[in-house]
C-alpha cells in the first residue's frame, strides 16, 4: 500500500484473484492458473505486466473484464473498477464496463477484426452499442478516432475490409476502437506480436501518447521486458500465475531484486556483448497443478536452498517494491552457509 | 499429456482397454440405442425362422384377412399381431422381412462404397497430380449431385429401358450396386487428406532415399489411423443407404413388389392411409424410422468416443 | 478483363456439361425407345438439342421443352415456398439453439433434429396426410388447387385454394431439409461464437444482438450458401418424392409418369434439363457467395 500515497487517483485494484480452469474429467483436478494476483492502477498510470507466455498474462487481462472461457473460473477474489466490483456485475452491467469504460486491444489484428463488415460498421457496431448518437454521428466520432490513430486517408480506409489493410493498419484501427468510447482504462494484450519489428516501437508509442494525451490509464501486457521498459510507468513481473516482482519501471530494470526478474534482464539481447551467445533461462515453467508446497521458479532458481522447496514465498513490500522471494524477505533469507550451492 | 500417447490409437486396442465399453455404459441413450440395433439386427438375421408368415408364400394369403387392424384394436385378429394390408398379408412379418432387406442392401452397398472410396482416395493422395484432381473434382461432382438423385435417375432410366417385369428380376442387386458407386466421395477425402499428412513426414522421405518402398510402410501408417473415421462413416453412410433404398422402392423404382421392402410397403400403404387405414403405411414407417435413427445415435456417439480430442485427461 | 475470362470459361464448361449430358441422354433415349434413334444419328440429335429442340413426347405428342416448362412453374413455386419456411424456421431456431446451447428448450430442439435426420420424406409426408387430411379433413392432399395466369406463368400463389394445396407438400419438404439446415447452422455459429472477432466484439461491449446479427449470422452466411448450393442434389430428389406422394403437378412427377410409360424422348428431354438447371443453380450459388464475400466484393469494386 506504499506505492499509493492518494488512494482517490486509484482506478483498479486487483485484490487477490484466483481463477482456475474446471477439468472435463471429475477425476481430474481443477487447474489454479492465477494463484493470488493482485495489484493496483491509478489513473492515467501506465503498467506494464510482462512474463513468459503460459505465465496467465493473457488470463488476467481477460478476468479483469470478466470475459473467461466457460471453463475457466474466478474461484476468490475481487476486481475494484471505478468503485464497483466487477466480479460482482450483471453481464448487463458489465456490458456498460467493457468497451466504454475499458477498452480492449488483442494480439492479432488480423483475426480478432470481423472479416466480413468493413472497418466503418465495425466502428459503428462499437459506438452505436454504448451511445444513443445518429449514425451520421456515430459516423464523424469514427473517422475523428481514425484521424488520431495516423491512418491515412481514413474517409476512403473506412469503407475497406480488414483483408485490404495492413497489420499495422488494423492495429491502428483497434486502437481507435478500444478509444472510442473515450474509456478511464486501455488493456493492451500483446498488442505488437502479430506485427513486424519495425512496426512495434511506433505502434507501442502511438499508444502511450495516445493514452496520455487523453488521461486514459493502460496495462500493457507482454513477454518482452525491453519493449515495456520505456512506455510504462510501472512493471509488474509474472511468472505462473503469480506476480513476483511489482515496482517502478526504471528502478525495477536497475535493480531487479527477484531472480527470475534478474534472468529476464539478463536474457534481453541489449545486455549481451556482441558475439556471445544470449543467455537463456534453464529449465521450463511447471504446470500450476506440478506445484506443491514450494516456491514456483525454485527449480529454474540458482539461488535456490531448502526453504524454496518448503514453502511457497510471503510478499516483501518495501517502499518502492514488492517483491515474493524467499531471498528478500528477511524472515526467511538464507545463512551464508545455506547461500553457498 | 496423455494426449499425444493415445493419438496413433488403434480401434481395437482402444477396444481391449475397454474404453469404447466404459464409454458406451456411461452414455445412456448410446447404449439403448445399440441395444435396440443390435435387437432389429436379430430379429432381421432371424426373421424367416421368426416370422409368423412367409410373405412371399402365396398359399398362406387368404384376402378374407385383408386389411384388418393391429391385434390391440377391437376389430384386430391375435393372428396378426400388427396387422394385415390390402393383400391379407401378415404386416409384421413383411416387416421382418423388410428389415432384413434395409440390412441387407446397407452393408453390402456400403462395403462396396467403401472399397471404392479407399482405393480412390489412396490414390488420389499418392500419386498426386492429375489423379488428385480428378478424383477430387469427380468427388465434388457426386457430392454436389447427391447419391439419392443420381440412383433416381439412374434406376428410373434402367426401368424403362427394361420394362418394369425384367426389372424387378435385377433390381435388389442393381440398387446395391448404384448405392454402392455412388456414395463415396466421404470415405476418399478423408483417406487423402490422411495419405498427405504423411506422405510430408521425414520416414517417407528417407525410405524413398534409401531406395526403399514407401508405399507398403505408408499404408500400413495410414490405415491404422483413418479407420475410426472411416468406421464412423460407414456407420453413417449405412443409414444413408438404408434411407435411399426406402426411398426408391416407394418411387417404385426399388425393390421389386414381391420383395418386402420398408419403402415399398410404405408406398402401397399410401392409398390406404388415405381412406383412414393408418397402420399398413406406419407400421413399417416406424420401424424405418426406428432403425435410422438407432444407427444415427451409435454412429454419433462413435463419433465422439473415437475422437482423439475427447480421449484421456484435458491439457 | 479477369471477370470476363471467367465468365467466358464458365460458359465454355457449361456448354462442354450440356454436350456431354446430351451425349448419355441420346444414349438413353436409344435404350428405352429404340425406334428413335433409327432414323436419327447422334451428330443430328445434337444439332437438334443445341438448336433448342429437345424432340416430341411419345405419349404427349407434344414438344418435351413446352410439356416441362407448362409443370416448372410448379416445381418452382414449391421448392420457393420450401425454402421460405426453412430460412425463416432455420434462423431464429439455430441462433437459439446456437446462442443458449445449454437451455432445456435449446437441448429439446437438437434431440428433435436428430430424429428428424432419420425421418423420410415420405414418412412425415403421410403422417401429415393422415393428420390434416384424412383426421382432420382441413388440407386438400393431391394436386395444385386454383391457379392464375400471369403471362405464360400459371401461379398457385395467388389463390387461397393455391395455399390450401401447397402447405403439405411444401411443410413436407421443408421438414425433410430442416434438421440438416438447422444443425449446420447452429454447429458454424457455435463455431463463430468461439472466434477472435466475437471476443473482441464482447470485450467492447458490443450489444449482444448485434453480435448475434453482424458477427454470428453475418459471418455464418458464407458457409450456409455453399451448403445450400451442395444440398441441391438432395432437395431434387426429395422434390420427386414429394411431388409422386402429393401428385403435384410439376416435373418431378411428369419425370416419373415419363418413366412409368417408358417416354423416351421426355426421359432423355429430362436429362439435359436437369444438367441445365444444376448448372444454373451452382452459378447463382456463386453469385451469392461473391455478394456476401468481402475478399471477391472488393475485388468487383476495384
Amino acid at each position: 500500500m506504499s506505492l499509493h500515497l492518494k488512494p482517490s487517483t486509484r482506478l483498479l485494484s486487483v485484490r487477490d484473484l484466483h481463477v482456475n480452469f474446471t477439468s472435463r474429467w471429475p477425476q481430474e483436478p481443477n487447474i489454479d492458473v492465477l494463484r493470488g494476483v493482485s495489484f493496483q492502477l491509478e489513473r492515467g498510470e501506465r503498467l506494464a505486466l510482462v512474463g513468459e507466455s503460459g505465465a496467465g498474462k493473457s488470463l488476467l487481462a481477460t478476468s479483469i473484464i470478466q470475459l473467461l472461457d466457460s471453463s475457466a473460473r474466478i474461484r476468490q477474489g475481487s476486481v475494484h473498477f471505478e468503485g464497483q466490483d466487477l466480479t460482482q456485475l450483471s453481464s448487463k452491467q458489465l456490458r456498460q464496463v467493457r468497451g466504454r469504460r475499458i477498452g480492449m486491444v488483442f494480439q492479432d489484428p488480423m483475426t480478432n477484426l470481423n472479416p466480413n463488415l468493413t472497418l466503418e460498421q465495425q466502428l459503428l457496431q462499437c459506438i452505436l452499442s454504448h451511445r444513443n448518437i445518429s449514425r451520421a454521428e456515430a459516423r464523424l466520432v469514427a473517422l475523428h478516432k481514425l484521424r488520431q490513430v495516423h491512418i491515412p486517408a481514413p474517409e476512403t480506409r473506412m469503407r475497406q475490409y480488414p483483408h485490404q489493410l495492413s497489420a499495422g493498419q488494423l492495429q491502428r484501427a483497434t486502437i481507435a476502437m478500444a478509444l472510442a468510447l473515450e474509456p478511464a482504462l486501455i488493456i493492451a494484450d500483446e498488442p505488437t506480436s502479430a506485427l513486424d519489428v519495425t512496426m512495434q516501437a511506433e505502434i507501442i508509442s502511438l499508444l502511450t501518447h495516445l493514452c496520455h494525451n487523453n488521461g486514459v490509464a493502460l496495462l500493457l501486457i507482454s513477454h518482452d521486458l525491453s519493449l515495456v521498459a520505456h512506455a510504462s510507468d510501472r512493471c509488474l513481473i509474472m511468472y505462473a500465475g503469480q506476480i513476483v516482482e511489482q515496482g517502478h519501471t526504471k528502478s525495477l530494470i536497475n535493480d531487479a531484486q527477484h531472480p527470475y526478474t534478474q534472468s529476464l534482464i539478463r536474457a534481453l539481447p541489449q545486455m549481451s556483448e556482441p558475439g556471445q551467445s544470449l543467455y537463456q533461462i534453464p529449465g521450463q515453467m511447471p504446470f500450476a497443478q506440478e506445484l506443491g508446497n514450494q516456491c514456483a521458479f525454485a527449480n529454474r532458481c540458482e539461488h535456490a536452498y531448502a526453504a524454496c522447496w518448503n514453502q511457497p514465498p510471503a510478499r516483501t513490500v518495501t517502499l518502492e517494491r514488492e517483491v515474493s522471494c524467499h531471498l528478500v524477505n528477511p524472515a526467511t533469507a538464507p545463512t551464508p552457509a545455506e547461500s553457498e550451492p | 499429456m496423455n494426449a499425444a500417447k493415445y493419438h496413433g490409437h488403434h480401434i481395437w486396442r482402444r477396444f481391449r482397454r475397454q474404453q469404447l465399453w466404459l464409454q458406451l455404459k456411461a452414455n445412456k441413450v448410446a447404449l439403448i440405442s445399440s441395444v435396440i440395433l443390435l435387437l432389429l439386427t436379430v430379429t432381421a438375421l432371424l426373421a424367416p425362422w421368426l416370422s409368423p408368415f412367409d410373405p412371399s408364400v402365396l398359399q398362406q394369403q387368404n384376402i378374407m384377412d385383408a386389411e384388418l387392424p393391429p391385434a390391440w384394436h377391437e376389430q384386430g385378429d391375435s393372428r396378426f399381431l400388427l396387422g394385415t394390408d390390402g393383400l391379407g398379408r401378415d404386416l409384421l412379418s413383411s416387416l421382418l422381412h423388410g428389415i432384413r432387406t434395409s440390412l441387407w442392401v446397407g452393408f453390402w452397398a456400403v462395403l462396396l462404397q467403401l472399397t471404392l472410396g479407399t482405393v480412390l482416395g489412396l490414390c488420389a493422395g499418392y500419386f498426386g497430380g492429375w489423379m488428385d484432381r480428378l478424383v477430387m473434382r469427380l468427388a465434388d461432382f457426386q457430392l454436389t449431385f447427391s447419391s439419392l438423385m443420381l440412383a433416381i435417375l439412374v434406376l428410373a432410366i434402367t426401368r424403362a429401358a427394361m420394362g418394369a417385369h425384367d426389372y424387378h428380376v435385377w433390381s435388389p442387386w442393381l440398387l446395391i450396386l448404384v448405392l454402392g458407386l455412388a456414395d463415396w466421395p466421404q470415405y476418399a477425402r478423408t483417406l487423402r487428406a490422411s495419405v498427405l499428412a504423411e506422405k510430408h513426414k521425414d520416414y517417407v522421405a528417407a525410405a524413398q532415399v534409401l531406395g526403399y518402398r514407401s508405399r507398403h510402410i505408408m499404408v500400413m501408417q495410414i490405415l491404422p489411423n483413418t479407420l475410426s473415421p472411416l468406421l464412423v462413416i460407414a456407420t453413417l453412410q449405412v443409414a444413408h443407404v438404408i434411407l435411399a433404398e426406402a426411398a426408391l422402392s416407394f418411387l417404385g423404382i426399388g425393390m421389386p413388389y414381391g420383395n418386402p421392402s420398408l419403402g415399398g410397403m410404405m408406398g402401397s400403404g399410401f392409398e390406404y392411409m388415405l381412406s383412414g387405414l393408418w397402420w399398413i403405411a406406419l407400421m413399417p414407417g416406424i420401424a424405418l424410422v426406428l432403425l435410422l435413427l438407432s444407427i444415427n445415435l451409435v454412429a454419433d456417439w462413435l463419433r465422439d468416443a473415437l475422437d482423439p480430442k475427447n480421449i484421456g485427461p484435458q491439457q | 478483363m479477369n471477370n470476363v475470362a471467367s465468365v467466358l470459361s464458365r460458359l465454355i464448361t457449361s456448354a462442354l456439361i450440356i454436350i456431354l449430358v446430351a451425349m448419355v441422354s441420346y444414349w438413353v433415349l436409344g435404350l428405352i425407345s429404340p425406334d428413335e434413334t433409327r432414323n436419327l444419328n447422334l451428330a443430328q440429335y445434337l444439332l437438334q438439342v443445341v438448336s433448342g429442340d429437345l424432340g416430341q413426347s411419345q405419349f404427349y405428342h407434344q414438344a418435351n421443352l413446352q410439356l416441362v416448362l407448362q409443370v416448372l412453374p410448379a416445381t418452382f413455386e414449391l421448392v420457393l415456398v420450401t425454402s421460405l419456411l426453412v430460412v425463416l424456421v432455420v434462423i431464429p431456431l439455430g441462433l437459439f439453439t446456437a446462442i443458449a446451447p445449454q437451455h432445456k428448450l435449446a437441448r429439446s430442439i437438437m434431440a428433435v433434429s436428430l430424429i428428424g435426420i432419420s425421418l423420410p420424406v415420405f414418412l412425415t409426408g403421410s403422417i401429415m396426410v393422415y393428420f390434416f387430411a384424412v383426421e382432420l379433413n382441413w388440407l386438400p392432399t393431391f394436386g395444385r388447387g386454383t391457379t392464375v395466369p400471369i403471362g405464360s406463368w400459371q401461379s398457385g400463389l395467388l389463390t387461397v385454394s393455391g395455399w390450401q394445396h401447397i402447405m403439405l407438400p411444401a411443410a413436407t419438404l421443408s421438414l425433410a431439409l430442416l434438421p440438416l439446415f438447422l444443425r449446420l447452422l447452429r454447429a458454424e455459429l457455435l463455431q463463430v461464437m468461439q472466434s477472435n472477432p466475437v471476443r473482441l466484439a464482447q470485450a467492447m461491449g458490443i450489444t449482444p444482438w448485434r453480435i448475434w446479427l453482424f458477427y454470428g449470422l453475418r459471418n455464418a452466411t458464407l458457409p450456409m450458401i455453399t451448403m445450400a448450393g451442395l444440398q441441391f442434389g438432395t432437395l431434387m430428389a426429395y422434390t420427386i418424392v414429394a411431388e409422386s406422394l402429393f401428385q403435384w403437378p410439376g416435373a418431378g412427377s411428369l419425370f416419373m409418369q415419363a418413366i412409368n410409360r417408358s417416354d423416351g424422348p421426355l426421359v432423355s428431354a429430362h436429362l439435359i434439363l436437369v444438367a441445365i438447371m444444376f448448372l444454373s443453380v451452382s452459378a447463382i450459388a456463386d453469385l451469392a457467395y461473391g455478394l456476401f464475400n468481402p475478399h471477391l466484393a472488393a475485388w468487383r469494386r476495384q
